[in-house]
């Protein structure tokens, strides 16, 4: 795994996963319709920590109902179901009202992706603060390091969630930059959901 | 004596091992675990330390396609 700060990659070439290749599949679709950015913990997975998930958290650029409804369309050709609604309608009504929703495999309700447009200005900022997984056949967008360790140690807060962040403070070791999660500290601490 | 100097021959010299303090509760023993893999990851292929992980992976998504 090598992390080039400046480039803002990090080029893996990892055995995937069944995880993995359930998310590049589920990617192929969505970035199709809109930009994305993975968040949370499977960051930290797929970047080496030893432990599973339930679900695959991802910002999405806000789209139109048409769009949406193709995506919508997409999914459910190619096996996923909505595990909140089945109305396109509705499962778009939730996320226009700030709410996430939750994709899976038909017939499974875990693992999933939950999919939320950003609420704040700094879930959107997460647009702007991303790295590329550069894998020899695949790439995939997460959200800076820097991010993930100042929400996982100052918002989130749980045991798991600060070993995610210890997990990649340790791995990438004189890589991170502790003046901007300190700014982000100072951000996310008073959010309030 | 042929058998054994093959052997000798084919046995591969075993690399320095790294090991990890245990620790005194079972929240340090994790972050000590944490640490402890971090540092694989960071000191073998991506290779190496993924078909490890993907074991704890994929025993847990037993339901999904390969």
């Amino acid at each position: 795994m090598e992390y080039n700060v400046d480039k803002r990659e990090i080029k893996l070439d990892r055995e995937l996963s069944k995880l993995d290749k359930l998310v590049i599949r589920f990617l192929d679709i969505l970035k199709k319709y809109t930009d994305y950015v993975i968040i949370s913990g499977y960051v930290s997975i797929i970047l080496g920590r030893t432990r599973a998930t339930e679900d695959v958290d991802l910002f999405i650029k806000k789209m139109d109902y048409e769009t949406f409804l193709k995506f919508y369309e997409e999914l459910v050709k190619n096996g996923f179901w909505c595990i909140n609604a089945e109305s396109p309608k509705d499962i778009f009504s939730f996320l226009e009202n700030k709410m996430a929703v939750r994709f899976s495999l038909e017939n499974t309700s875990a693992p999933n992706f939950e999919l939320k447009f950003p609420k704040r200005q700094v879930d959107l900022d997460t647009f702007d603060d991303f790295l590329t997984i550069i894998m020899p056949e695949n790439k995939i967008k997460i959200s800076s390091l820097e991010r993930q360790i100042a929400f996982k140690r100052f918002y989130l807060k749980s045991y798991k969630d600060k070993e995610d962040a210890l997990h990649l403070e340790e791995t990438f070791r004189g890589q991170i930059d502790y003046d901007k999660v300190n700014k982000l500290k100072e951000i996310v601490k008073d959010i309030e959901d | 004596m042929e058998a054994q100097e093959k052997t000798v021959i084919n046995k591969e010299t075993p690399a320095k091992r790294e090991f990890m303090t245990p620790g005194r509760t079972n929240k340090e023993d994790r972050i000590n675990f944490v640490k402890y893999w971090a540092n694989y990851v960071k000191t073998h292929s991506d290779k190496e330390w993924s078909s490890q992980q993907n074991i704890v992976i994929d025993s847990q998504m037993m339901q999904l396609p390969d």
